[in-house]
């Protein structure tokens, strides 16, 4: 096996609170090469923490330790403020979950695509200018001399996605973190984004993580899936075999939620086992 | 379906904000004891119909019956304790500083229900949940708990209607399917009558035995369970909606899909 994009072995990650410390992440080991992994869980169970782990995103009362966090060769556990700029943002990336959030509200989209460009490539305006109108075009935006005018609140939810995803990707990063790219939009323009994001993915040979809580959506999407329960990884399986997970935790969730064309006169409830958090 | 058990009955319904027109002639019927879908994408107008019915939205219509009765420009009271709504998001819907005992008496003092107390706890236990959680506060709940309060308090006035509104999205599935058992035990036992709005085709076919999808604030079709289930739906958005919800289709399996 080559050498992977990102290897992570035992990340913990715990809270210091007033009334003690809650661990947050507990033994959370994966390795990752040019793939789509998917994290899937409830609320609550590590998916986004993991994320922003590998991002050197959590701050104290957060304390993150790991045997080894390492991408592309870099040791994450041990960069400064200054070399965690060179990564952050220029090789590995993140989509947030709602665009009317993340996206600049003051900002018009084609300033703010090429500001993504122009910290991380140094290049000129015209030239960043250039370059953003070529990756709105790729990301598939149909009107990029109007979106690039615009201000996040006159453009859609699907197309402020897509300018965030075009905003991530002009740096060329190796590893891209989707949380949630898709759950505040419709379902019909939910599967356009996940396709740019397939091909995008796929054509630069990238990683990707992508973190969600459906599991229908992320095993037709993903190669590889990671299931967490309560700051572990129960189960690790391919794709195209979540059906038949192992994992009592796995199977439950995938009984209780509804599907097109099954027909149940009850819908099975999870029966929580303390068995599953050791 | 005639007279007698018609419980819900709209007939072009509009509702205008200015120049936007959100909801534009939506008509349909709901017997006494069915639960009825309403399914489309943000924007489409679902949740302001059911805001429409309740009084929350300005609305014209040629007809609005709950139970044969006509429902007058302001909603009274007796229209209140009848038809009852559960709001999306339970973060939001519930008083923060408000126990859940005062959150379920408030109902109860309104409508002047005697036996406050027999109530309050036989509502708790109706949805689950038991006595100990009757003095806690919201935020010493789970999202799960908080949309079980939400139902208690809806359901305490004895209503017959229930509107739902997007009851599970901000819920785990696991807790979806906790509240949607609850949801559709507590219509049988009662026979009350549903409207369930939600984004999710699944969650309706399981929860409705017929449903309206809507784009534009236009009822674009109206179809049974069991049409959704064996996905033949008649109009090319509906069937756009439901290959959408079976998860990711790469570009070119989609083509060969709806080929």
């Amino acid at each position: 096996m080559p050498q992977p994009l990102l290897s992570v072995r035992n990340l913990n990650v715990t809270f210091d609170g007033p009334r003690g410390t809650v661990s947050a992440l507990r033994d959370v080991s994966w390795s990752m090469g040019a793939e789509k992994i998917g994290i899937v869980g409830e609320s609550g169970s590590g998916k986004t923490i993991s994320s922003r782990a590998i991002l050197g995103l959590l701050r104290p009362p957060a304390r993150v330790e790991a045997e080894q966090m390492e991408f592309d060769g870099i040791d994450l556990r041990a960069l400064g403020s200054r070399q965690w700029r060179e990564v952050r943002g220029r090789r590995i990336s993140m989509v947030m979950q709602d665009p009317r959030y993340s996206l600049n509200p003051v900002m018009t989209v084609g300033d703010q695509i090429m500001e993504a460009c122009r910290i991380h490539h140094r290049s000129s305006r015209r030239d960043a200018r250039a370059r953003s109108f070529e990756m709105l075009e790729a990301v598939r935006i149909k009107d990029p001399d109007r979106v690039f005018k615009a201000y996040p609140h006159q453009i859609s939810g699907g197309m402020g996605q897509r300018v965030m995803i075009a905003m991530m990707l002009i740096p060329e990063p190796r590893l891209l973190i989707a949380d949630e790219p898709t759950s505040a939009l419709d379902v019909t323009v939910q599967n356009k984004i996940l396709e740019v994001i397939d091909d995008m993915v796929s054509r630069r040979h990238m990683g990707l993580i992508f973190i969600s809580h459906d599991l229908d959506l992320v095993s037709t999407f993903c190669d590889r899936i990671l299931i967490m329960y309560r700051g572990r990884i129960v189960e690790e399986c391919r794709a195209d075999q979540l059906h038949a997970a192992q994992h009592p935790y796995t199977r439950g969730l995938l009984a209780c939620a509804p599907r097109l064309g099954e027909r149940r006169e009850q819908l099975a409830v999870l029966d929580r086992q303390e068995a599953w958090e050791r | 379906m005639n007279g007698n058990d018609t419980m819900i009955d709209v007939a072009g319904l509009d509702v205008r904000y200015g120049e936007f027109h959100a909801v534009q002639d939506v008509s349909f019927r709901v017997a006494r004891g069915e639960s009825f879908g309403l399914v489309g994408e943000s924007g489409s107008g679902k949740s302001t119909v059911l805001r429409a019915i309740m009084g929350l939205a300005p609305c014209q219509a040629a007809r609005l019956e709950i139970g044969g009765a006509a429902v007058g420009p302001v909603r009274d009271k007796a229209f209140c304790r009848r038809v009852q709504m559960v709001f999306q998001d339970p973060y939001g819907s519930i008083h923060p500083r408000h126990p859940v005992d005062r959150v379920l008496a408030e109902p109860l003092s309104i409508h002047k229900l005697p036996d406050a107390e027999s109530r309050i706890l036989q509502a708790l236990k109706d949805v689950g949940l038991g006595p100990a959680f009757r003095f806690r506060f919201p935020h010493q709940l789970s999202g799960g708990q908080r949309q079980r309060v939400a139902i208690a308090r809806a359901l305490i006035t004895e209503p017959e209607v229930l509107l739902l509104d997007e009851p599970t999205s901000a819920l785990d599935v696991s807790v979806q399917s906790e509240i949607l058992n609850l949801l559709d035990g507590l219509r049988k036992a009662r026979g009350l009558s549903y409207v369930m709005v939600s984004h999710n085709l699944a969650v309706v076919a399981h929860m409705c035995s017929r449903l309206a999808v809507m784009n534009h604030g236009r009822i674009v079709e109206e179809m049974t369970r069991e049409d959704l289930n064996d996905g033949k739906a008649a109009q090319p958005y509906t069937r756009e909606l439901i290959a959408a919800s079976k998860g990711y289709r790469p570009a070119g399996a989609a083509a060969c899909a709806t080929a």
